[in-house]
């Protein structure tokens, strides 16, 4: 007896260009695929109409202290600062020159925005128009009314205020009041809108200051002196001994060694979804198959082996299909990256990362993973009756799946893990442990093992698969005929 | 010529319950063949057997002379018990569809698909989707795909059911159509009338077993053979006692006899007028096949059997 069955090509072709094109042509499919280009063209629609997703909140402050009011409006500016510090950190990585992205970044953290942005006008002049400032969560106004009986009626809503020439509904009140000692007040936030907290946040990090303050200056210590301090603090170097010395880098580590586990991830995240949604689709793929009541029909001229593998074959390209925009959009962006851009790093790190290793693991696991898992989906579609059937029966298979989704930020997180060392010879976890350990170059006989013992598991599913298949198809199944057909043929009990 | 199937000896049993006993019985080219006996008596199972999609426990089957399976492939056009199609193909894409699984060209399968749906008065359906189609439709449309490649064998598995009179007359003219290609036929139904209008042989099976195999004269001589007889004048019932079998007097007043196996209804006839007794009723009723099959396995059987004796079609 041969291991492999015999298959008609064109018979299976046809059944796999049936079940392409059953799904190709639903509407669901095209919303699928269609999915990025949707959520792109509408983040460049809100981007261009400039939609505010979050009107601004007009904060008033009544400080019956008489002191704290002007001191919080510095430490509302101090905060714009802190998020104009924020997005501008991002423009580094578009400085190509090594020295002026690193005097840069210098700049920034210690001079401010406003230092960065001259330097950036004065040193790259090609990233200086491409900077807007931050929007403010909340900004703070004048109070319409000197107390909190007479501002209630705009917090309500029945009275609205004018911000500059435009009528505007006040969203919130912070009072300072005297509190238990004469440096710290006592503080309330008062608004309509329990949920937005950003002037309350505010208040008590104000307050916190107040309390570093009246700490350490009567000890003749600054506070401003201490952050600057704290921001001009040396950062700690990397440095990787297995790393290969040559003669413009040392040991030190960059995003050239980083890049490769972060694509390793990305990989195996992709490699999951794709195993996981083609899975899912084989399901649904055959409990349509047997509701239709078809099958009984196509075996009369169509090997079991067929049906499977034709199967198989249709939904791997559906699948394809639906993740082709991701996977185009980031092969797009990895070749536009290392033709043009800027960090040379990130480049040497990308070239790495993608080498014919990865690229014949990735296919090698692709096919397991898929035929492993769609094997499994497919014998447990054949035996369903309904799709509560199908939930049924899957759960264990897809605790299983999503157990394995868990290796992969193990792998960034600590790829040395002898859990992840365990799961590469797991055959269920293989395909995604085996590729986010790839970067740091497990020995091969670990890899190939591995694969071995995945061929072996999906040779054996393969099997079964056709074996309960045969039975699901041609019985009225269901979860009862399962635990009876187990106890039968499995068991070898009488029932 | 090769028999397009032989069944010797075919057992089945599901989850210890015997499906099918020791069930042996020959198709030959060009015939049509009935395969009658009521829900549950292993009809279905015998058939899934002789395509190969159940092995049996013990016995064998061969079709076209082989064990069922790829040789077979494209000769046969079976048409199962479970009926669907895909809901998102529209006719003409379901039956070029099998055709194509069945061998046939694209191009010619399409062409097919188009002339058997005008043929059949499906021709402004096959554009079609499934889904929108009525239940006798998207039915003609599954037994145009089965065969749609013109098999030179076809196994139905009760393709009556589920359909109103009319389309089931639609279906024997289809199944007569196809018998006058000399195409080898073999249908399972539980109602006699179309196997009695159809066939040139018939196999009853009742509780897994073969109970009767022959022409469709011969399982009608095994059928009780009645007269209803009426008379104003007294003594009807003593005349008619010598050639009855059994006598039930209904409420009308009117007898019906069951005639002896050795006496003939025209005996009746000679022996009232010799005693001058004159009928106001003398009905000899045709035997049906289901009268047969009660006599076959016996009334205790049947009565606890979803027989249909069926609408006329």
């Amino acid at each position: 007896m041969s291991l492999f069955p015999k298959v008609n090509m064109r018979r299976t072709f046809l059944i796999a260009r049936r079940d392409y094109l059953g799904y190709v042509k639903t509407w669901g499919f095209w919303i699928s695929f269609l999915l990025p280009f949707i959520f792109a063209g509408f983040g460049f629609l809100m981007a261009t109409a400039d939609i505010n997703l979050s009107p601004t909140q007009y904060v008033a402050v009544i400080d019956d202290t008489g002191v704290h009011a002007e001191r919080l409006t510095d430490r509302y500016e101090e905060d714009l600062e802190s998020k104009a510090k924020s997005i501008l950190s991002a423009k580094a990585f578009f400085i190509e020159d090594k020295d002026k992205r690193k005097e840069y970044q210098r700049v920034l953290k210690a001079d401010g925005s406003k230092a960065a942005q001259t330097y950036i006008t004065e040193n790259v002049p090609g990233l200086s128009s491409s900077y807007s400032p931050p929007e403010a969560d909340f900004k703070l106004v004048p109070p319409p009314a000197p107390d909190l009986e007479g501002l209630l009626p705009y917090l309500r809503g029945e009275t609205l205020m004018s911000v500059d020439g435009k009528d505007a509904q006040l969203g919130g009140v912070i009072i300072f009041k005297a509190g238990t000692t004469p440096e710290m007040p006592d503080a309330q936030f008062w608004t309509t809108n329990i949920n937005k907290l950003d002037a309350p946040q505010l208040v008590d990090k104000y307050l916190q200051r107040i309390a570093s303050t009246s700490y350490l200056e009567p000890h003749g210590l600054s506070v401003s002196e201490l952050r600057r301090r704290v921001a001009r603090a040396p950062e700690t170097t990397l440095y990787n001994p297995t790393k290969t010395k040559t003669t413009d880098s040392d040991q030190g580590v960059n995003s050239s060694d980083t890049v490769p586990f972060m694509v390793a991830a990305v990989l195996a995240l992709m490699l999951w979804l794709t195993v996981f949604s083609g899975a899912y689709m084989l399901l649904t793929s055959m409990l349509e198959e047997k509701l239709n009541k078809l099958l009984e029909m196509m075996l009369a001229t169509t090997r079991f082996s067929e049906i499977i593998l034709g199967k198989l074959i249709g939904v791997a390209a559906l699948t394809l299909s639906m993740m082709a925009p991701y996977i185009l959009v980031g092969i797009a962006g990895v070749v536009s990256y290392v033709a043009f851009g800027s960090d040379q790093d990130i480049v040497k790190g990308l070239l790495s990362a993608f080498n014919a290793k990865m690229i014949i693991f990735l296919i090698i696991y692709l096919i397991l993973g898929y035929v492993l898992y769609g094997a499994f989906f497919i014998a447990l579609g054949s035996l369903s009756s309904s799709m509560q059937d199908a939930q049924t029966l899957t759960t264990p298979i897809l605790f299983i799946l999503m157990a394995c989704f868990a290796v992969i930020p193990l792998g960034l997180s600590a790829p040395d893990s002898p859990l992840l060392r365990i799961a590469t010879f797991i055959p269920f976890s293989a395909p995604f442990a085996s590729i986010v350990r790839l970067p740091s170059n497990p020995p091969l006989w670990e890899l190939l093992l591995s694969t071995a013992f995945l061929t072996v598991l999906c040779i054996g599913t393969i099997t079964m698969a056709g074996r309960i298949f045969r039975f699901g198809v041609l019985s009225g199944a269901g979860a009862e005929v399962v635990i009876a057909w187990f106890k039968r043929v499995v068991l070898r009990r009488k029932v | 010529m090769m028999s397009p199937l032989a069944v010797h000896s075919v057992s089945k049993s599901f989850a210890g319950k015997p499906a099918v006993r020791d069930v042996s019985f020959t198709v030959e080219p060009g015939e049509i063949v009935g395969f009658l006996g009521p829900n549950g008596a292993g009809k279905t199972t015998t058939l899934r057997m002789s395509l190969g999609l159940i092995k049996p426990d013990s016995g064998s089957v061969k079709l076209f002379g082989d064990t069922p399976g790829e040789n077979a492939f494209g000769r046969v056009g079976f048409l199962p018990e479970e009926r669907g199609l895909y809901k998102k193909q529209t006719a003409r894409e379901a039956i070029a569809h099998m055709a194509r699984l069945n061998g046939v060209k694209k191009k010619q399968a399409f062409t097919l698909a188009d002339d058997l749906l005008e043929r059949y008065g499906l021709g402004e359906a096959k554009r079609k989707k499934n889904k929108d189609m009525s239940k006798g439709m998207a039915q003609k449309v599954q037994l145009l795909a089965a065969i749609a490649h013109d098999p030179e064998f076809h196994i139905l598995d009760e393709p009556f059911s589920g359909l109103d009179p009319v389309n089931q007359q639609v279906l024997e003219g289809m199944v007569r159509e196809i018998a006058s290609r000399d195409r080898t036929i073999i249908f399972s139904t539980h109602v006699m009338e179309h196997a009695e209008r159809l066939c040139d042989r018939i196999i009853l099976m009742a509780s897994g077993r073969k109970v009767f195999d022959g022409t469709t004269k011969a399982a009608l001589a095994k059928a009780p053979r009645r007269v209803i007889l009426a008379s104003d004048m007294d003594g009807l019932t003593e005349l008619i006692e010598p050639f009855a079998s059994a006598i039930d007097v209904q409420d009308t007043g009117e007898i019906s006899l069951t005639l002896k196996p050795n006496a003939q209804a025209h005996d009746i006839l000679e022996r009232s007028v010799a005693q001058n007794l004159k009928l106001s009723k003398y009905e000899p009723i045709r035997p049906t096949l289901h009268e047969a099959f009660v006599t076959l396995v016996g009334k205790d059987v049947t009565e606890n059997m979803d027989l249909n004796a069926g609408p006329s079609a």
